[in-house]
């Protein structure tokens, strides 16, 4: 049984690398968990005897990703969480950004979904290399499948290596996966209160992309109060806005990624 | 869902700590910061917990304001 994620026992999380149907990678949980000694132990009247464990559940992948996050820093790697609901354009805004920087900074990408190979097809059309992982039933990536994932990529030194978690503004904002930064993105084809709804994913982001304003003016997102919003949740995080179609704003983002690229590996925060 | 990792994950650790002793009650601590609704872990926990030496525990949950997300103890026979 799967004890680091959600899948049921019957399925599995599987890595794609850009030969497509390379299942050279397939179950592979580890089920180990970090040892803690059993603190001390008494009796009780009920008969029982109580062990003291205080032990992190989440140990395993927080151990896991520290590790990831060392291997990217040691080799000159940056690398960035991307999240967000299902349909907001990450892929898009990813093969734009590639398409447009790519000759520049070499970019990868390891793209979480719970089937197809779609999107990591897209991230090869637009000219970079991709891994898919697809994580079968379970709802996010967790810290494991992305060191399986980045093995198979080997991304080189000085790159960006983009993760697109599974879409979901829920699940992925628990499990730190090793990344420098977090990037969540919000439509303005959604609703404006989405950070009053899921405020977890938006505490833990360093950067708020708006995107597809390309359509506001048919829309009524309001992004001065959903900004505000934010902000209550999370004071620190920066925003931006753009359009992956028409190109608006993307300078900026481009700008934002070669700022915090360029910051010594010591650092840059999770 | 991603309580059902998280249940997964306890029953890993507590099963693995008590070895071949019954585990009759565990005790978690869960922050109010951390994303994870008590009843679904509560839900998924018999499950999880089937045909281990957990099948039997039962579950208290201690809440806190913060990120805690933990087992604090647990009860072996």
């Amino acid at each position: 049984m799967c004890t680091t994620c959600g899948c049921d026992s019957g399925s599995e999380t599987h890595i794609h690398s850009a030969g497509d149907h390379n299942d050279a990678h397939g179950h592979d949980h580890h089920h180990a968990h970090p040892h803690s000694t059993l603190h001390h132990s008494h009796d009780r009247p009920s008969g029982g005897n109580v062990v003291t464990l205080e032990q992190d559940i989440l140990a395993w992948n927080d151990h896991l990703a520290a590790h990831n996050r060392s291997d990217f820093s040691g080799a000159d790697i940056f690398a960035v969480n991307m999240l967000s609901s299902p349909g907001s354009g990450k892929t898009t805004l990813l093969a734009r950004t590639i398409a447009d920087i790519g000759n520049d900074i070499s970019c990868s990408v390891v793209e979480g979904d719970q089937a197809t190979q779609n999107d990591a097809r897209r991230i090869r059309e637009a000219g970079a290399r991709a891994v898919q992982v697809n994580t079968g039933t379970g709802c996010h990536l967790e810290a494991d499948m992305l060191a399986r994932a980045q093995r198979e990529l080997a991304p080189p030194p000085g790159s960006v290596l983009f993760i697109e978690n599974v879409g979901n503004l829920v699940c992925p904002a628990l499990f730190d996966l090793g990344e420098h930064k977090r990037v969540v993105l919000l439509s303005v084809t959604e609703g404006d209160d989405k950070p009053e709804k899921y405020p977890h994913i938006f505490r833990s982001a360093d950067l708020v992309l708006f995107t597809k304003i390309d359509l506001h003016p048919h829309v009524s997102f309001d992004i001065e109060r959903c900004t505000a919003l934010i902000k209550a949740e999370n004071s620190d995080v920066e925003t931006l806005s753009l359009s992956a179609t028409t190109g608006n704003g993307l300078n900026d983002w481009y700008e934002w990624l070669r700022r915090h690229r360029q910051q010594p590996a010591g650092v840059l925060s999770a | 869902m991603h309580e059902l990792s998280i249940t997964r994950n306890i029953v890993a650790i507590v099963t693995e700590k008590a070895g071949p002793r019954q585990v009759l009650s565990i005790t978690l601590e869960i922050g109010a910061l951390t994303a994870i609704m008590p009843d679904a872990i509560r839900f998924c926990f018999p499950m999880c917990a089937k045909d281990t030496v957990a099948e039997s525990a039962t579950l208290e949950i201690v809440h806190t304001d913060g990120s805690e997300l933990k087992i604090k103890e647990m009860e072996i026979d």
